[in-house]
């Protein structure tokens, strides 16, 4: 197993390694949506079949433990919701289009007290388009 | 086993990694990781997930304890409507857990135990191998709760996945 200082050296050699900032993009090659407030170890837990909730492994003793969250099937969510994932789509649109898809208690809750308080502190105001293009050849 | 890398950009890939192949664990694969899939975590500053791959996935993936077939929600790839049916998924509970703490430049990277009751996950889609003999490419990697009935495999398998494929060392 690689020590820290192995990995640390490898990770400062990435290329293009820019600093942080809170974002929001649409995964072409996993046709999703995901919404990242802060680049820590998170664990993915599985609200429903199109939302994922992104939590903090190691989180600070003040800090939110929800930091980030992910809407599966995008291409077809948003199609369904006239959001158009080639141009920058407003992240409350698309928190509404949520609500409006998946009538539920715990969704209702996680958008209007988790997700919706999250973007506006960490300031993500919009969907990215697509930064990487579909091409690969695909298994028949 | 021995584990074969091969670093540096190869055709559309950052580097190429051996795993187990979907169809029996005795066998091997070469996986990629696309070269604009790392780009993509290296320009948005995930760190953190950078380190799991270094820490990880790229040492660790000849260690997976289940590999299973299929996410079971809605995903659209290069216009085919069933993509989510060629996704494998590897699951194991790796010995460690990397985060990066800090700034791009003063920051470091420290090594964790890894969260309780959860496993790893490697999300791989299968493609036709090409010139380059790859079977598949590596998309996406984090940690999932854990099942509490398989060892090592995440919560609901059942549920999330199509199939399971196999399991090293047990049912």
């Amino acid at each position: 197993m690689k020590t820290a200082e192995e990995v640390t050296n490898l990770v400062r050699a990435t290329s293009e390694l820019a600093a942080f900032r809170p974002c929001a993009f649409f995964d072409s090659r996993l046709d999703c949506i995901r919404v990242i407030a802060k680049d820590c170890s998170v664990t993915e837990t599985r609200v429903n079949p199109l939302l994922t909730v992104l939590e903090a492994n190691y989180p600070d003793v003040a800090g939110r433990k929800c930091v980030g969250f992910t809407i599966k099937g995008a291409r077809h969510f948003c199609k369904e919701h006239a959001l158009d994932l080639s141009t920058p789509i407003k992240i409350s649109d698309l928190l509404d289009a949520v609500l409006k898809a998946m009538p539920d208690v715990i969704v209702e809750a996680f958008v209007d007290h988790v997700a919706r308080p999250l973007v506006r502190e960490v300031k993500i105001e919009q969907v990215e388009p697509a930064i990487i293009p579909d091409a690969s050849p695909q298994r028949a | 086993m021995a584990l074969v890398r091969i670093s540096g950009r190869t055709g559309p890939y950052f580097e190429i990694l051996e795993a187990r192949s979907p169809d029996s664990p005795s066998e091997k694969v070469h996986l990629g990781v696309r070269y604009d899939t790392f780009r993509r975590y290296a320009t948005l500053g995930l760190s953190s997930a950078i380190a799991q791959y270094y820490g990880i996935v790229q040492d660790g993936l000849m260690d997976a304890k289940h590999a299973f077939r299929g996410l079971v929600r809605p995903l659209m790839h290069n216009g085919d409507a069933d993509a989510d049916r060629t996704v494998i998924i590897y699951s194991w509970r790796p010995e460690a857990d990397w985060e990066w703490r800090g700034d791009r430049f003063s920051g470091q990277v420290v090594r964790l135990e890894p969260p309780t009751h959860r496993v790893f996950v490697v999300l791989v889609r299968e493609e036709e191998p090409g010139e380059f003999g790859v079977a598949g490419s590596i998309e996406k990697w984090n940690w999932i709760m854990e099942d509490l009935d398989l060892s090592e495999a995440p919560v609901e398998w059942g549920m999330r996945y199509g199939e399971k494929l196999w399991t090293r060392g047990g049912p």
